[in-house]
């Protein structure tokens, strides 16, 4: 049976800039790069459709809707660029054509795109590349398209799609024919094989099940995404994870200086530089004081070493050697990250699984911040501190000055307490090198601005004078 | 219907073009929209700019009606011809004449009036439609930045759509089910949803513009139900306001006014430049460093530096007169006058001399900022930065937002407590007390940097919404002797 692919109408609507109008033409030829990629629309030629829309003067949603149904289209996607300079307010709309959308919007997506780089043709070719694999991936996640029964033949349903698998099947609803929306009910279950079911008696010609996508949508993001990796991060190697574990010592023991100079303020990353000194500074404290009150206090004297003054000791070695360079990593990652995001050019060290499994597993966070995810890494990093100064604490119990024998003596550990924080401790590293090592790099483009739910207080006066109190969770399009 | 063909494919887009594109009159059987419509207008003026931003300002407006799902914006060519069809000057309201023959429920007319540099805008919303009669208003707005108008409008139009429910129509009824005229575009999608009647309907289905539910009630076709859903307007407002930050960011930033790196200035005249100043010069010195930001006219406050002078003079003079100026002026050098609680506040004065001179420079900033009409470096996180500055130096926040007096006030009054705990140290119970305060005007002054609104005057005519101008009167008539009153009044609405 030859299968005719639906067909796919794309074209860009709005563009208020000359710097848009360059867009849309590379955006139009990256989606329906994306659509054959999936093979699962047919692409109408994009240029021609934006063309003869804007000669019409159609393009408002009414006479959109009313176009791509009398041309046959099952999908018709249109974008608006809203260029504010700086950024780039990018809108995707995508109408459902046929069941069960029939003529709603399927997808929305409003993304924000930072353009404050130096961009050639190819970040451009490249950006939009990118925004139509998320968009169209985003897209296929939750798209429906109907598959109908076309031939009922020896005891044997014959679908119109090749699917295999249990689906709910669906009957319009004979007297709402003249009806719009057309209603329609399920009216059971199928097995189908390549598109076939047998068996079913129940089952007449032009009922029709739902086929999803989502295989093919996380292909695509995944394409996506490895995409631009491969244009923006060296290829790993292991070199790299050396030189980071040759440099972690030294860049830990530095970092109170190094990362707010030659990082957060070299790079311009206020934010990160806000969040290094609250967060940064009570460790800090605890690692400053913990080396100059043991040396200056206790440190070849003969005197009982408190609990507290041992565990500081110890933690501030730690934070000094290896603890501190988390933040390192995040105030020269982020921003590289960043670049990379928008493709300010290839960027070295970033990337490497092995390097953030390993960054991960010596400094709480370090493995998450490599990855430039800033809120996991700072939720690791205080996780990560805290239970290991509270071990570090119950392990170096305090060390009395037995001034009768003229040695030290160390009091017993409470047992039950010390190992379960150091499970807890364990528990977390172990959690934290994993997600670090599957973790992707936060290096997609752009931030979503509207994802179409929003829930909501209301509070409103109605027509007898009285109130309307409430939450409402709207999902708009 | 037979699917496009590449061979084909032009002729086909054309033909399906053409057939939607007839005039909507024409098809308006076929059309399954039936959606309440706006049309808008805008007076024309002889000038290109005022008629540019007329007509963006309608655009604006047009995109967040057709948004938020209640009033369908008519084309707006259709709208200027109609208008230019009513040829009968004594018609006293052209625009609701030119609406009312388009069908509209609803006109809205656009207005600018440039006075000197602030433009004031005026949106009049004529319903035309009786069920539409409680719309009938007049937003006013003014600005100086020209790309804010629409936004001013989009906003103010957004935030009229927060309590208008969805009003829907039976137009077709089969057996328990009903078709409405509310769809996907109104912002329903199948679901349950209240009724202003106090029902519950069920929407089963629903395409862009149509949806059908089941009602738990007998109604017949062309009833009407208000169905409690209300549009998004909140995430309308919050991304003009967005926006109209962004654009008067661009217009006063100390970017526009030509400085590099205006982010970067400014940490090292706050780390370097101001501290170095004032060193040389306590006081003035922190209106000097100031031109490192590159203002285009700087003069000082002569108020801000009698204080930071007044302020300097009292971390030195302080021990010394609460000593009866016979203790030893360089703090840690012990005399048979200085008691270790004086040698202590006095330590205490002279390692926070750095604070007082950051200040002064940041009072002196904003001065500057008023005077030049610039904003503060990292205005758009504005209230993260006030807090950051108000957690590393006492009432820098307020400073930063503009707030002179009030940065002044947090810095005097935290100073005092410190310095009131470190002299009386041992005192426990005292130093609890004042402890306690200390925390309690730390956290006020942290949370007035953060929620504060800023105090510079342009920023705020821009982020301030509708405005209601206050309408003068002035009136002139005898009394009861014969004398004449005179009545001057002032109306506001609000």
């Amino acid at each position: 049976m030859a299968l005719e692919a639906p067909l796919a109408g794309f074209a860009v609507i709005g563009a208020n800039s000359p710097r848009s109008l360059v867009l849309a033409p590379l955006l139009e030829q990256s989606i329906v790069r994306v659509i054959d990629t999936t093979a699962i629309f047919k692409p109408v030629n994009p240029s021609l459709l934006r063309e003869e829309l804007l000669k019409y003067g159609c393009t408002d949603e009414d006479c959109l809707i009313r176009f791509a149904r009398d041309a046959g289209l099952s999908v018709m996607i249109r974008a608006d660029f809203d260029d504010q300079s700086d950024y780039c307010i990018l809108t995707f709309t995508a109408y459902g054509l046929d069941l069960p959308y029939q003529n709603r919007i399927a997808c929305r997506t409003v993304t924000r795109i930072p353009l404050r780089g130096r961009y050639t043709a190819d970040e451009y070719t490249r950006m939009m590349d990118e925004q139509a694999g998320l968009f169209f991936s985003q897209f296929l996640y939750g798209f429906q398209a109907p598959a109908y029964c076309s031939a009922l033949t020896g005891g044997k349903a014959i679908w119109s799609r090749p699917v295999s698998g249990w689906f709910d099947v669906y009957r319009l609803r004979e007297d709402t024919a003249a009806a719009s929306p057309r209603s329609f009910v399920k009216i059971g279950r199928v097995r189908l094989s390549a598109g076939v079911a047998e068996g079913e008696a129940k089952i007449e010609k032009g009922d029709f099940i739902l086929i999803r996508f989502v295989e093919a949508a996380r292909l695509l993001e995944s394409l996506t995404y490895g995409k631009k990796r491969e244009m923006v991060f060296r290829p790993p190697s292991l070199s790299e994870t050396a030189y980071a574990a040759l440099l972690a010592g030294p860049a830990s023991a530095v970092m109170p200086l190094a990362a707010p100079i030659a990082g957060y303020y070299r790079s311009n990353d206020w934010a990160g530089a806000a969040l290094w000194l609250f967060n940064t500074a009570p460790y800090l404290y605890l690692e400053i004081s913990g080396l100059a009150d043991y040396f200056s206090n206790y440190y070849k004297k003969k005197r009982t070493v408190p609990a507290d003054a041992r565990g500081r000791f110890v933690f501030g070695w730690y934070f000094m050697c290896a603890g501190g360079a988390s933040l390192m990593v995040d105030s020269f990652a982020y921003g590289m990250i960043k670049k990379a995001a928008d493709y300010q050019g290839v960027q070295p060290f970033l990337g490497n699984p092995v390097t953030a499994g390993f960054l991960a597993l010596i400094a709480g966070g370090a493995g998450h911040f490599y990855r430039g995810l800033r809120a996991w890494g700072y939720l690791y990093f205080h996780a990560d501190n805290m239970l290991l100064y509270f071990t570090i604490r119950e392990f170096t119990p305090t060390r009395r000055f037995n001034i009768l024998t003229q040695r030290f003596e160390a009091a017993q550990i409470v047992k039950p307490r010390a190992y379960s924080l150091l499970a807890a401790f364990l528990a977390v590293k172990t959690g934290e090198v994993i997600h670090a090592v599957l973790a992707r790099d936060a290096l997609m483009g752009g931030t979503t601005i509207e994802q179409g739910f929003s829930i909501e207080p209301v509070c409103f006066g109605d027509a007898t004078a009285g109130q309307v109190w409430g939450i409402q969770a709207a999902w708009r399009f | 219907m037979t699917p496009i063909r590449p061979q084909n494919v032009k002729w086909l887009i054309a033909a399906a073009l053409a057939v939607a594109t007839i005039e909507p009159d024409v098809v308006a059987a076929e059309r399954d929209t039936l959606k309440p419509t706006v049309a808008l207008f805008a007076a024309e003026y002889g000038s290109l700019q005022l008629n540019a931003l007329a007509e963006a300002s309608i655009v604006s407006v047009g995109e967040v009606f057709d948004t938020l799902g209640r009033f369908s914006p008519l084309d707006y060519r259709l709208c200027r011809k109609a208008l230019k069809a009513q040829s009968d000057p004594s018609q006293e309201d052209p625009f609701s004449a030119a609406a009312r023959s388009l069908g509209a429920d609803l006109c809205a007319v656009i207005s600018i009036l440039s006075a000197g540099q602030v433009i004031v805008v005026s949106l009049e919303l004529k319903p035309l439609n009786e069920s539409y009669r409680r719309l009938a208003q007049t937003i006013t707005a003014r600005s100086t930045v020209p790309m804010n108008i629409p936004l001013k409008f989009a906003r103010a139009v957004a935030a009229i759509h927060r309590d208008l429910p969805v009003e829907a129509e039976i137009i077709e009824k089969i057996g328990r089910s009903v078709w409405l005229n509310v769809g996907q575009w109104h912002g329903l999608m199948p679901g349950r949803y209240r009724l202003a009647s106090g029902q519950t309907i069920h929407i089963t289905h629903t395409n862009r513009y149509r949806s059908i539910a089941v009602i738990p009630f007998q109604a017949e076709r062309g009833s009407r139900i208000v169905i409690l859903s209300y549009p998004r307007a909140a995430l309308i407002e919050r991304e003009c306001v967005k926006k109209i930050e962004a654009n008067t960011e661009r217009r006063y930033s100390l970017a526009a006014s030509g400085l590099d790196d205006p982010e970067k200035k400014f940490l090292e005249a706050v780390v370097v430049i101001n501290p170095g100043a004032n060193i040389l010069l306590p006081g003035y010195g922190a209106f000097l460093a100031t031109s490192y930001l590159g203002f285009r006219q700087t003069k000082p406050s002569v108020a801000g530096i009698a204080v930071s002078l007044t302020l300097v003079a009292t971390h030195f003079i302080l021990p010394e007169a609460m000593g009866k100026f016979k203790v030893n002026f360089f703090p840690g050098v012990m005399d048979s006058d200085k008691t270790p609680a004086l040698n202590n506040l006095q330590i205490f004065l002279w390692s926070t001399l750095p604070l007082t001179a950051s200040a002064a420079f940041f009072d002196q900033l904003a001065y500057q900022y008023d005077i030049n009409t610039v904003l503060p470096p990292f205005f758009l996180n504005r209230d993260a930065a006030a807090l950051v500055l108000s957690a590393l130096f006492p009432g820098a926040g307020m400073f930063y937002k503009g707030w002179r007096v009030p940065g002044w006030g947090f810095y005097c009054a935290e100073m005092f407590l410190a310095g009131f705990c470190v002299y009386r140290k041992d005192a426990r119970r005292e130093v609890g007390y004042a402890g306690i305060a200390l925390a309690a005007v730390k956290i006020a002054d942290l949370a007035a940097a953060f929620f504060s609104p800023p105090a510079y005057g342009f920023y705020n005519l821009e982020a301030e919404g509708r405005i209601s101008l206050p309408a003068l009167s002035l009136e002139v008539r005898p009394s009861m002797n014969g004398e004449p009153i005179y009545r001057v009044g002032a109306v506001m609405a609000f």
